[in-house]
């Protein structure tokens, strides 16, 4: 072959400029190709040409983004694309810097768009998007066991709900499983410390299988990390402290290696690197310890308190490894009884990926946000738009002049752009750096509904969605301002004689402040649907008076324990009671504003076998429990000394449980059936209702009550600790200590592990709802006063110039009043153009704020009425303003101005 | 008068060379007989195209020959002002090299 490549002369073709000088460039490569073809091997010569051609592409490119076009030698362009946008930025900024009047304005809006925006966006992508920061975070998984008839979560359709694992099970899995590997417990536990002076102390630990380090990429900072030999039954008993943990206690000195706390030997230090994983829970483990297969208590299949986590084998899916593990668990429950229930129904096992389980129903309220920012931007940028078109009202003179000078359209619209592009990007500092601000007050406040908040921080992407934001923004609200004035300049003759201003660009400011105002609706449709859930919480009966209401809670199983479970009940309350001061105590297995820690399985007799009453939660509850809380019963007694192990087992019933089980009659009398919810366990236990209670909040205010019901302690043994509630108007630290010496005397060993006012938990639990309700409030207040700032400019600059028009009026006839309704006519249609499309869009889209209301709908028409009205009038009153204005025009003046 | 680069220098030089000959290809052989150096065909012709910015050289077109396939050729010429800037340079050159050579050949 003696041609040179096909593919080099068409690249020649397409690169070089046309035109004598490209072709005798290619001419003088063909040449050199054909001397080279005569004295050379065909090979050599074509890679010599094809190495030439790209050299001379590239070089011709380089050249012309520099502004050297080959051919052009006197272009009179001196300097590209690049260099002509470069050009304009200096003189622009000099402009904006000597006349900052109206962009400060833009910038101060569109700084708090961004602002807002970006600190959502940190938040989304930390929280949302950013992968675990562990070894092969997308491989890694949760495996759980299932309830029938429970296997998806209500908040979270896609993720199973997931309950706590045998170690039993997870060696059954570890055998039988094929597309889940490296299955590894993590069991928490307490671990008591002795009493230095301060008390004693439970702390929490855990207990981790042979590779759970390994999985997590834990590594150890200082000491060493488990051996095998660690993880035997029997083997001396060792501790790995957690990096926090040890600079609180140990103060960070290496001196802590080596201690013995609780009868086991700190051995190493944990890195500080890797956080603990979110789906633990919120207590931080200070200590880390082996976990033996081989202990006999993990024999039994009952004990269902590990988390067990893994990773999807290559190339296995997920939906897979829920269908194998469905099997598998199938098999196993078959063979073992405690997987078992009466029924005959066997519990099920689940996988979810553990990101996934993390983030858990975040993703929606989350977005939720994200809107409400997207929306505020949105209307900031219009403003900006707004802001701009009226500038370029003012700005038609310079314009012309321009163009008489030689610069063409494209120039006039490119200063535009490039103003617009200058004062975003000045407002995206700005903004960027207020939401560094607000990411780090945001992880301060410290919401628990936000999951992974620890590792929220403003990263790359966050900064690069900023500076797009900010590009597109400068772009969006500057483009057709630009193009307006680009061709009113190159207009002859645009001045006409009453309309001073483009008919064309009135129409558009006018559009843009109606969709301002559109927003405004939007927003304030949120935020009142926001303040009606807050007052709604707050006001929300509690079912029990919070005042002067003191919690405690203490453990039950400890060393020394030689009490029974009722024995030490009786003895916590009878010692708080004694205290000076109180006037009621009683205890309970779970608090109010606590989530309910008991779930049973409960059915009416008649009920299907396999059916079960949904939702029911349980309580353990000494007598006086109602008077204690301030709670009258509805109907029927409070337990009696009489409800003992050896009488009839009866209940306490609350108000939801009889409205969703006994509409029709008295539940007072009536049997429930109580079964364990674990399975295996043979039988129903029927219980007596004696008495009705009202509807005590369970775990926050906003929550639905849940159907409960509360039975003695002296019926059931509840092992898990207490919490005692004590009436008292007495506080202090006096009192306190009192409370922890009375505690004392069910077990001195055993710590108080909460110690708190009631109402205090009734303040926290309005935080999330305060929150919401000041974000979107924010966003409504700043979006609401920029519309009227709209249509106060818009109204104000029009009719400005349009005052010689004004003095026509007046002079033919027209009254004050007349011009004045003129101009609240107008104001009137503008304000009526936002409104009809913002209640439209408002009606779609507060459904997504669905689980943020509490005892309020979407669209329910008093809110929706409230946030319209209130815009409507800011918005006139804006319009109000420039009427009373031209209602002052003088008639001589405003037609002798020109 | 507008300052010269090295390999602008050389270009010009090579133009100045070979007269009436000097098209691209016979100025890229001419170069890289001279340096000793391959010259990347790209370097050349970007090298080119700034030195008639500057106004330092001209070109005339010619009849092409028939390896050429029709493309017409350029002949380059060294302006007025191209042969000033070469002396200039020239002379600066040998301002700084005298009293050198001595000093070099030592070091050799």
């Amino acid at each position: 072959m003696s041609t040179p490549s096909r593919w080099g002369q068409r690249l020649l073709t397409r690169t070089l400029p046309k035109g004598p000088v490209g072709d005798a460039i290619k001419g003088d490569l063909l040449q050199e190709f054909a001397e080279r073809i005569r004295r050379q091997p065909a090979m050599f010569a074509r890679l010599w040409f094809n190495l030439q051609v790209v050299s001379v592409c590239m070089w011709s490119l380089l050249d012309r983004w520099r502004g050297h076009r080959w051919g052009h030698p006197v272009s009179g362009r001196r300097g590209g694309i690049l260099a002509a946008a470069w050009a304009e930025v200096i003189p622009t900024t000099r402009a904006l810097v000597r006349r900052p009047q109206g962009s400060l304005l833009i910038v101060a809006t569109l700084a708090a768009g961004f602002a807002a925006t970006t600190t959502v966006l940190t938040v989304a992508d930390s929280v949302l998007v950013r992968p675990l920061p562990y070894p092969n975070p997308d491989s890694l998984v949760m495996v759980g066991m299932v309830s029938p008839g429970r296997e998806w979560r209500d908040d979270a359709p896609h993720l199973q709900q997931l309950d706590g694992v045998a170690v039993a099970t997870l060696v059954e899995w570890r055998k039988r499983l094929q597309s889940v590997t490296s299955l590894e417990a993590f069991e928490p536990l307490s671990t008591l410390l002795p009493d230095t002076g301060a008390g004693p102390e439970l702390v929490r630990t855990l207990s981790v299988t042979e590779g759970g380090l390994d999985l997590l990429g834990l590594t150890v900072a200082a000491g060493r990390g488990f051996v095998p030999e660690d993880f035997t039954h029997g083997a001396p008993r060792v501790l790995l402290i957690s990096d926090a943990a040890w600079r609180t206690r140990y103060g960070g000195q290496l001196s802590a290696i080596g201690r013995v706390q609780a009868g086991a030997t700190i051995v190493g230090v944990l890195s500080g690197s890797v956080p603990q994983p979110e789906v633990l829970g919120s207590t931080r483990f200070e200590f880390w310890s082996p976990l033996a297969l081989d202990n006999p208590r993990y024999q039994n299949r009952a004990r269902r308190t590990a988390y067990v986590f893994g990773r999807l084998r290559a190339g296995a899916t997920l939906a897979a490894a829920r269908a194998e593990l469905a099997g598998v668990q199938r098999a196993i429950s078959a063979e073992h009884a405690e997987y078992r229930f009466p029924d005959g129904t066997l519990h099920g096992a689940g996988v979810n990926g553990l990101q996934q389980q993390t983030v858990g129903s975040a993703a929606r309220p989350i977005g939720v946000y994200l809107g409400a920012t997207l929306l505020l931007l949105l209307i900031a940028t219009v403003n900006a738009a707004n802001l701009f078109l009226l500038r370029s009202a003012d700005r038609r003179g310079d314009a012309q002049l321009r163009m008489a000078l030689g610069a063409g359209r494209g120039r006039i619209v490119a200063r535009t752009v490039i103003e617009g592009l200058v004062l975003s990007s000045v407002a995206a500092v700005a903004g960027f750096g207020a939401a560094h601000l607000a990411v780090a007050m945001l992880v301060d406040l410290g919401i628990t509904s936000i999951p992974r908040l620890s590792e929220v921080a403003v990263s790359g992407r966050a900064a690069l969605a900023a500076a797009t934001m900010a590009a597109l923004t400068g772009v969006f609200a500057t483009v057709i301002p630009g193009v307006q004035l680009a061709r009113s300049a190159g207009a002859i003759g645009g001045e006409r004689a009453f309309a001073t201003v483009a008919p064309g660009g009135r129409r558009r400011r006018q559009i843009l402040v109606a969709a301002q105002v559109a927003i405004a609706v939007v927003l304030a449709v949120g935020a009142n649907l926001l303040l009606r859930t807050y007052t709604n919480v707050a006001d929300a009966d509690l079912g029990f008076d919070d005042h002067q209401l003191t919690a405690m809670t203490l453990p039950l199983k400890g060393p020394n324990m030689s009490l029974s479970e009722s024995e030490a009940w009786r003895l916590g309350v009878e010692a708080v009671r004694a205290i000076p001061g109180v006037s009621a105590a009683a205890a309970a297995s779970d608090p109010p504003f606590a989530d309910p820690s008991w779930a049973p399985w409960v059915s009416l007799p008649g009920d299907p076998v396999t059916e079960r009453r949904p939702g029911v939660v349980a309580f353990v509850a000494t007598p006086g429990f109602f008077d204690a809380v301030g709670s009258a019963l509805v109907a029927g007694r409070d337990f009696a000394p009489s409800d003992s192990a050896v009488s009839e087992r009866v209940a306490i019933v609350n108000q939801q449980f009889v409205e969703e089980n006994f509409a029709a009659g008295d539940p007072i009398g009536a049997l429930i059936l109580l079964r364990n919810d674990g399975a295996g366990t043979p039988d129903h236990t029927p219980l007596r209702i004696v008495g009705v209670a009202p509807d005590i909040v369970q775990q926050r205010l906003e929550d639905r009550v849940r159907p409960a019901m509360y039975v003695p302690y002296t019926q059931e043994p509840w092992p898990y600790g207490m919490t005692v509630l004590v009436r008292s108007s007495r506080t202090g630290e006096a009192f306190e200590r009192e409370l922890r010496l009375a505690a004392r005397r069910v077990n001195p060993s055993l710590p108080v592990t909460a110690l708190y006012s009631v109402s205090q938990r009734r303040e926290g639990s309005l935080a999330e709802p305060r929150l919401r309700l000041l974000l979107f409030g924010s966003f409504a207040a700043v979006s609401l006063l920029l519309s009227v700032v709209g249509v106060f400019g818009s109204l104000s600059h029009e009719w400005a110039r349009r005052r010689r028009e004004l003095g026509v009026r007046m002079a033919l006839g027209a009254d004050q009043s007349a011009l004045s309704r003129l101009v609240l006519k107008q104001a009137g249609w503008i304000v009526a153009s936002g409104l009809v499309p913002g209640v439209a869009v408002s009606l779609m889209l507060s459904r997504g704020l669905q689980g943020f209301l509490f005892r309020v709908e979407p669209t329910d028409l008093t809110v929706m009425a409230g946030a319209v009205s209130s815009v409507a009038l800011a918005a006139l009153l804006a319009g109000w303003l420039p009427a009373r204005s031209v209602a002052r025009t003088d008639v001589a003046s405003s037609l002798r101005r020109p | 008068m507008a300052g010269l680069g090295e390999f602008e220098q050389l270009v010009l030089l090579a133009i100045v060379r070979l007269g009436s000959d000097a098209a691209g290809p016979e100025l890229a052989r001419e170069l890289e007989r001279a340096i000793n150096r391959r010259v990347t065909r790209g370097a050349l012709y970007s090298t080119l195209n700034r030195l008639e910015t500057k106004g330092l050289v001209d070109w005339v077109p010619e009849t092409p020959g028939p390896d050429r396939r029709g493309h017409i050729r350029r002949v380059f010429s060294a302006t007025r002002e191209g042969m000033v800037a070469l002396r200039e340079s020239r002379n600066a050159l040998l301002t700084m090299w005298e009293g050198l050579e001595r000093r070099l050949e030592k070091g050799r």
